[in-house]
């Protein structure tokens, strides 16, 4: 009893101090890009249409296009893509999506019973995936992504499809870390800002700059797949869960499978997990009817030159991404599928 | 699972919570089952190599007890060291020695095509098999008894807390301990103390410095004087705060277990000379290559020459030790080198505050250019760094002080001098180490303790680097 007298409000200082950080807007633009993203999206009550994913989804795809493509009325296509938002983090917005659809929805009958909405949130989803997103692994901004998105009542579920990682304890940890303390969830902003204000800079891409005026390695080396299996099986476990929860949210899917700069390789390593990627991601639509895969990767046309890091296309680019997407909608038959027929029509 | 990371805070969580509600002879089944699944989250391949060599020495051990017949016992003995001698020759050493074998025929002209071995090196390994070496040794020498319980000396091999990375403990040592685990509970708090500290040095400062250090080492060329040193000081701290983290985390988990392990490191810069250095520095491996190697060989009993050789051999032994790679052996030689060479100078004790503080900073420049050879990650790199380091004219301040200016480089420059003086300062502080330092604390109230453990840990989380790199010592 008497240590509680000491450790309370010690505990007490440290969680004012971490909410203090925690809630501070100038720092953590990781856990900011995921409230933008947010309140990009709460509150769009007319939107038929999102397009989910990282920024490698939306930058070269503007909610006009999508609104010609399928026909979607002015205003109703709403950008929900979040930056580095892999498979996991965008299953995570689709679970805090049902629930908050589930909340606004509520149809209340007898004593506090509420009845889930019968019409869904979206008719159509648009999420873009690519190769590099099957490689990378426990980078802290996933779980960040999964903590500041995922409602409570789903975590039993995330633990389960952590259970495919190669180290599940980690994003455990981690994830438990990030709701212990929200300051953690973004430690490498608050290093960053911190470092800036009381030193003058520490950011780690500067290491070199006390001895030398460049780096002298290229950033880009990094940015490769190495298609690990543990890493391959986690994040199809997250896309399958991500599907099947889309059911509920959204008529229609369009699974976007958007190249990197891997996919301009001639060597056979690099090919084969091509193949295997466009064929994992075509067996998870064959038994979802609800899904559609649409190949935007084109090894013909795609040169490593058309990307300005690993999977970012280059702004001039951008048209000739549009008419593949174009392209592939058109082949399966979905160009204006969410028009309205107008008074008088059939 | 390496210590700092969040997949063994879950792993001890959940451990730490069977142990205090077991008891008896159950904890030691739940140490040794969470020892094994502690080492499997490496690789589960590799648990049938501890397992293997904890059967081999226990059943060495249990014959070197029962017989009195000599000739057996060697040959007993030949069997366990020739065991863990070749598991580690096939591990660590299988393709050095290919590829050595190799260059040295092609210089001779001798054409010799042969590819390395894929062989995955497993974690610790150096570790354990010096470990139960040592315990043959001992059994053989009659210096102690052969462990009765495959149950208790499985837990010796394997015990999780230093098992990849030491303290290389010895069975006379940690044996009684664990057979005393069903009877007692002496759950020691200062071992939070000393975990929070070894997350402090690793995470705060080794893994800070690391960024610097590999900017300039994963590509010396260009690189001259007074950067060059810059970056092999902030190596020499960074590989100290980096182990000697690793082994308070170790010797803090223990102790939370009720069991007291060896202090690796006692303040190992604030030696003045390259005796004091080795008796502060991996201490369990250092007197491990005293007992079993140096003084194996003779020791100092047959003369100056002798002695002389025997420095060397061990030296190159321990730098071999550490890596398959020649630059590892250069280390060793290196500080076989300054043993040979320093061996009579006296003893820090004798010398004046001013003196020891002069012969102090003397020394750790030699042991610098140690680090620098034992960082290189090639024998060519080696020429590249000792020419850096030498060429102080080619390193043109005016150039650098604009661009720090412009590009506020400076602060880098603040962060790492200021954090290799502020350590060196604490080794001179408590030149006994970590423990001194906690013992000290552990005297004082409740609240002081906690506030400094949390301080600690809450710093620790949010100074992490995104990707935090293993364990320097891990791979050795």
């Amino acid at each position: 009893m008497q240590r509680l007298l000491y450790i309370v409000p010690l505990l007490t200082v440290f969680w004012l101090t971490d909410q203090w950080l925690t809630d501070d807007r100038t720092i953590g633009w990781e856990r900011n890009s995921v409230r933008n993203s947010l309140d990009r999206w709460e509150n769009e009550n007319r939107a038929q249409v999102a397009i989910l994913g990282s920024s490698t989804s939306k930058d070269w795809l503007p909610g006009r296009v999508v609104e010609r493509l399928l026909g979607a009325g002015r205003g109703q296509v709403v950008d929900a893509h979040i930056n580095g938002c892999h498979q996991g983090c965008t299953w995570s917005s689709v679970r805090k999506m049902l629930q908050r659809h589930r909340q606004k929805r509520c149809r209340w009958r007898g004593k506090d019973r509420c009845l889930p909405p019968t019409k869904k949130r979206f008719k159509a989803v648009l999420f873009g995936t690519n190769l590099f997103q099957m490689c990378e692994d426990g980078h802290s901004k996933r779980v960040l992504q999964h903590q500041a998105l995922l409602p409570s009542e789903d975590i039993p579920a995330l633990f389960s499809i952590y259970r495919e990682a190669k180290q599940p304890l980690e994003y455990i940890g981690r994830f438990a870390g990030m709701k212990l303390s929200g300051a953690y969830g973004d430690t490498r902003a608050v290093q960053g800002y911190w470092g800036a204000r009381l030193l003058g800079g520490s950011n780690p891409r500067h290491a070199h700059r006390w001895y030398r005026r460049q780096p002298k390695r290229s950033s880009k080396e990094l940015l490769s797949c190495d298609y690990v299996p543990d890493n391959v099986a986690l994040k199809l476990k997250f896309t399958e869960a991500l599907m099947d929860d889309l059911h509920d949210l959204t008529d229609r899917v369009y699974v976007m499978l958007l190249p990197d700069r891997s996919r301009a390789s001639k060597d056979p390593e690099q090919q084969r997990r091509w193949q295997s990627h466009i064929a994992k991601h075509r067996e998870i639509a064959r038994t979802r009817p609800w899904v559609r895969i649409l190949d935007l990767t084109d090894p013909e046309a795609i040169r490593p030159n058309h990307f300005r890091d690993g999977f970012h296309l280059k702004p001039e680019q951008f048209k000739a991404q549009q008419k593949r997407l174009e392209r592939a909608l058109k082949s399966i038959g979905e160009i204006g599928v969410l028009k309205q027929p107008k008074k008088g029509e059939r | 699972m390496v210590f700092t990371t969040p997949a063994f805070v879950v792993f001890f969580s959940l451990f730490l919570w069977a142990w205090f509600i077991l008891r008896g002879v159950q904890r030691k089944w739940l140490l040794l089952a969470g020892s094994y699944v502690f080492y499997g989250s490496w690789n589960p391949h590799f648990l049938a190599l501890i397992i293997l060599s904890t059967i081999i020495d226990y059943s060495v051990g249990r014959r070197l007890d029962e017989t009195d017949d000599e000739s057996l016992r060697r040959r007993l003995l030949y069997v366990s060291v020739c065991a863990n001698l070749g598991i580690l020759a096939v591990f660590k050493y299988a393709n050095f020695f290919i590829d050595s074998a190799t260059a040295g025929l092609e210089a001779l002209g001798i054409s010799f095509n042969t590819e390395s071995l894929e062989i995955l090196l497993p974690v610790g390994i150096s570790f354990y098999t010096f470990q139960t070496m040592s315990y043959t040794v001992d059994v053989y020498r009659r210096t102690m008894p052969a462990c009765r319980s495959p149950l208790d000396f499985g837990i010796y091999v394997a015990f999780f807390p230093q098992l990849v990375a030491g303290p290389i403990e010895r069975a006379k040592r940690l044996l009684p301990q664990i057979s005393e685990l069903s009877e007692r509970s002496s759950y020691d708090s200062s071992g939070w103390g000393l975990i929070a500290l070894g997350c402090f040095k690793k995470v705060v400062i080794a893994d800070n410095l690391a960024r610097y250090v590999d900017a300039v080492y994963a590509d010396p060329t260009g690189v001259y004087g007074p950067a060059m040193w810059v970056a092999t000081y902030a190596f020499a701290i960074q590989i100290y705060c980096d182990f000697s983290g690793y082994s308070d985390i170790a010797v803090g988990l223990a102790r939370i277990l009720g069991i007291q392990l060896i202090q690796n490191f006692k303040a190992p810069y604030a030696a003045a000379g390259p005796s004091e250095f080795w008796r502060r520095w991996h201490i369990s491996l250092s007197t491990w290559l005293r007992d079993y190697l140096y003084i194996g060989l003779g020791g100092n009993r047959q003369g100056a020459w002798h002695t002389k050789r025997n420095l060397m051999l061990t030296m190159l032994l321990g730098g071999l030790w550490h890596g398959a790679a020649w630059n590892f052996v250069l280390w060793g030689a290196w500080h076989g080198g300054l043993l040979i060479a320093l061996r009579n100078v006296r003893q820090s004790a004798e010398y004046g505050l001013l003196s020891r503080i002069f012969r102090t900073i003397l020394f750790f420049h030699f042991v610098c250019l140690g680090w620098a050879l034992f960082r290189a990650q090639s024998l060519a790199d080696c020429a590249t760094l000792f020419t850096g380091m030498l060429q102080f004219w080619q390193w043109d301040w005016g150039v650098w002080l604009t661009e720090a200016r412009a590009s506020g480089a400076g602060a880098d420059l603040i962060i790492i001098m200021g954090t290799c003086l502020a350590m060196l300062v604490v080794q001179f502080m408590y030149p006994k180490g970590s423990d001194q330092l906690i013992a000290r604390l552990w005297t004082r109230a409740g609240a002081v303790k906690v506030t400094f453990v949390l301080t600690l840990l809450y710093v620790t989380m949010l100074a992490a680097p995104e990707r935090a790199p293993p364990f320097i010592y891990f791979q050795f």
